[in-house]
């Protein structure tokens, strides 16, 4: 299994779980000083048989007053069999904070499938467009 | 509007004299039948069963979940429970000579304190049976003769073993096994009162049915056990309420609680858990779902030193939904560690889970989730929602969730946030002449009101004095 680790409170992470891949992908966020804002983007896909296990955490100690966190987790499963787990976790020991986090796990709908099939592409080039616009933008909001 | 604000504001202050503190603290004097020596061993365990008279299967179940008691690790995850200790405890009080139907005949020590806890006044007005147990055993119990012709069972678990044994044996055990966890084969091997419930198909029961725990003595474990079947087509509200005193020691309370929804059927299960602060709660509670029935857990933690509880749905049929609406309000002293956890086994199931947790004066809450979606369950939709907030510097809010998705064609949602009371909803408020306690005491109102207004309403009215309270004196 390939693990990755990331640590800090700014990141943007784009992930693709190739065919039969098994990926284990954490983020931590640790917020130990008053005023600290970040956000946390993690975007993958997840092609056949392939196995996501994504973990990402946000830490606001004591100390860390008026810090503004967030989470965002987003996995689309885009081949069959094909799995992930999505864990985010908040543990805040402050009260003047605004922490979030939200995480999703989906497929390509259909609709948007047949939608750039009757634009004249087949069902492999359609997905893949839906598979790198989903990667490729920054954030949607 | 000021007129408004003024019998606001006495109501407010009302509401504040009449709860003073936590009013459940008090105590009876102990006038047992039956006290089993403090501790925990294989003697104790037949002893329960030899003095209930029950048959051997469940005797041999009794043994066999105390032998893997013993084998089981403490769990390494979730709150401290590293001061509990098993050999301080008493496992077995009998504190009547058996089940009554009359409040006359209930001992009067313990019809003092259900009085005072005004049982008696809802059960005329609210409840269509009840049962009140009373430290190990169901004291009194009533249903409606309307509901009995119906042929609705509502019966003390120890009642249903020895009157409908067969339907016992079928569903005992069968959806938490003692192997599930240390304290679900704790009460396996100790357990002791509890309900049972079969609510026969098609039959819809329009009030619900309400069960009361209390625990009176001191360092007291109460293990009961509930066993709902809800027929097909049938529907059926359950309530329960427990409330115990203060002491200094700490009581156990690790009950275990199976819910089977047949077909097209639906459960709803209601808990307002407000223990005194020196309880364990460890409570093991699921439900199994078939095709397109429907399980919902309304679950109010409020009391309890620790809790440690997950409502669970194992949605197994087709278009079954299961919904858990969770509050958690932990003050001083206390770590409620709640959530609720969700199986999708079957295709086109749907879950909802909304938690909302309040961590107050040095209190900390935590949601522990799980959804599980298996492969296969195609077309299946789960949302988890969990809201927090904190109200001072000393408290703490996790939030804990696992989402496994083994099945592609689903749409999982989770999300979740953590804040303090905005100051422009207070100066909001306070503009409008409430002051900084009343405007708080009102937004953190409206923060659970989501799930409040799914209670019936003597308990929403109670809760919101119960979060009134516990907010006393907390703004600083």
């Amino acid at each position: 299994m390939k693990k990755y680790l990331y640590k800090g409170r700014e990141m943007v992470k784009m992930l693709r779980v190739e065919a039969g891949e098994q990926v284990y992908l954490r983020t931590e966020s640790v917020y130990d000083a008053p005023r600290q804002t970040g956000e946390v983007v993690v975007k993958a896909v997840v092609m056949e048989n392939g196995f996501l296990d994504l973990s990402g955490i946000i830490k606001i100690k004591k100390k860390a007053n008026l810090a503004e966190a967030f989470l965002r987790q987003k996995v689309l499963l885009v081949g069959k069999n094909s799995r992930a787990e999505a864990r985010p976790e908040l543990e805040i020991e402050t009260d003047e904070v605004k922490a979030s986090h939200a995480a999703s796990v989906g497929r390509v709908s259909e609709e948007e499938i047949f939608y750039l099939m009757t634009r004249g592409f087949n069902r492999n080039e359609a997905l893949d467009l839906i598979i790198k616009s989903f990667l490729g933008e920054e954030d949607e909001e | 509007m000021s007129k408004f604000v003024a019998k606001k504001t006495a109501e407010a202050r009302e509401v504040r004299k009449a709860i003073g503190e936590y009013k459940y603290g008090f105590s009876m004097p102990e006038n047992n039948i039956f006290k089993a020596k403090k501790g925990l061993d294989l003697e104790r365990v037949e002893e329960i069963s030899k003095m209930k008279g029950e048959p051997l299967w469940m005797k041999n179940f009794r043994q066999n979940s105390y032998k893997i008691f013993e084998s089981k690790e403490m769990p390494k995850w979730g709150a401290d429970l590293s001061q509990i200790n098993f050999e301080e405890i008493f496992y077995y009080v009998k504190p009547s000579e058996g089940q009554v139907d009359s409040w006359d005949k209930v001992p009067k020590e313990i019809k003092d304190t259900y009085d005072k806890l005004g049982i008696p006044e809802a059960e005329k007005e609210h409840l269509g049976g009840i049962k009140a147990q009373y430290e190990s055993e169901v004291v009194y119990g009533s249903l409606l003769d309307k509901l009995k012709k119906q042929g609705i069972l509502f019966l003390g678990m120890d009642e249903a073993l020895k009157e409908y044994p067969e339907l016992v044996k079928e569903y005992f055990g069968k959806l938490i096994p003692p192997t599930d966890n240390k304290f679900a084969a704790l009460n396996s091997a100790v357990w002791s009162g509890g309900s049972f419930i079969y609510v026969p198909k098609g039959v819809k029961v329009d009030l619900p049915l309400q069960a009361y725990f209390r625990i009176n003595s001191l360092r007291m474990g109460q293990f009961e056990r509930t066993l709902i079947i809800v027929d097909e087509g049938a529907f059926v509200h359950y309530i329960e309420g427990c409330t115990s005193p203060i002491y200094s020691s700490d009581s156990l309370h690790a009950a275990v609680v199976e819910i089977f929804v047949k077909k097209g059927a639906r459960c709803r299960y209601t808990t307002i858990q407000n223990w005194s602060n020196n309880v364990y709660n460890l409570v093991t509670k699921r439900a199994k779902v078939e095709e397109e029935g429907i399980m919902e857990w309304v679950d109010g933690n409020l009391g309890s030193k620790v809790t440690m509880k997950y409502p669970a749905v194992v949605l197994v049929g087709r278009k079954a939904h299961g919904e858990i609406l969770s509050i958690a309000v932990a003050s001083k002293g206390q770590h409620l560690d709640a959530g609720g956890k969700c199986t999708h086994l079957a295709p086109e199931t749907t879950s909802r889970i909304i938690s909302k947790s309040i961590s107050l004066k040095g209190g900390r809450s935590s949601y522990r989730g799980l959804i599980n979606i298996a492969s296969g369950a195609k077309n299946s939709r789960s949302k988890v929602v969990c809201d927090a907030l904190i109200l001072d510097k000393q408290s703490r809010s996790d939030t804990y969730p696992v989402n496994k998705i083994n099945e592609r064609e689903v749409i999982l949602e989770h999300e979740a946030t953590v804040s303090k009371i905005g100051e422009e909803q207070l100066f909001y408020l306070m503009s409008r002449g409430f002051s900084e306690e009343e405007a708080e005491a009102m937004i953190v109102n409206g923060f659970i009101e989501e799930i409040v207004k799914e209670l019936p309403m003597e308990y929403s009215v109670e809760l919101n004095r119960l979060i009134a309270l516990q907010m006393e004196g907390s703004v600083g």
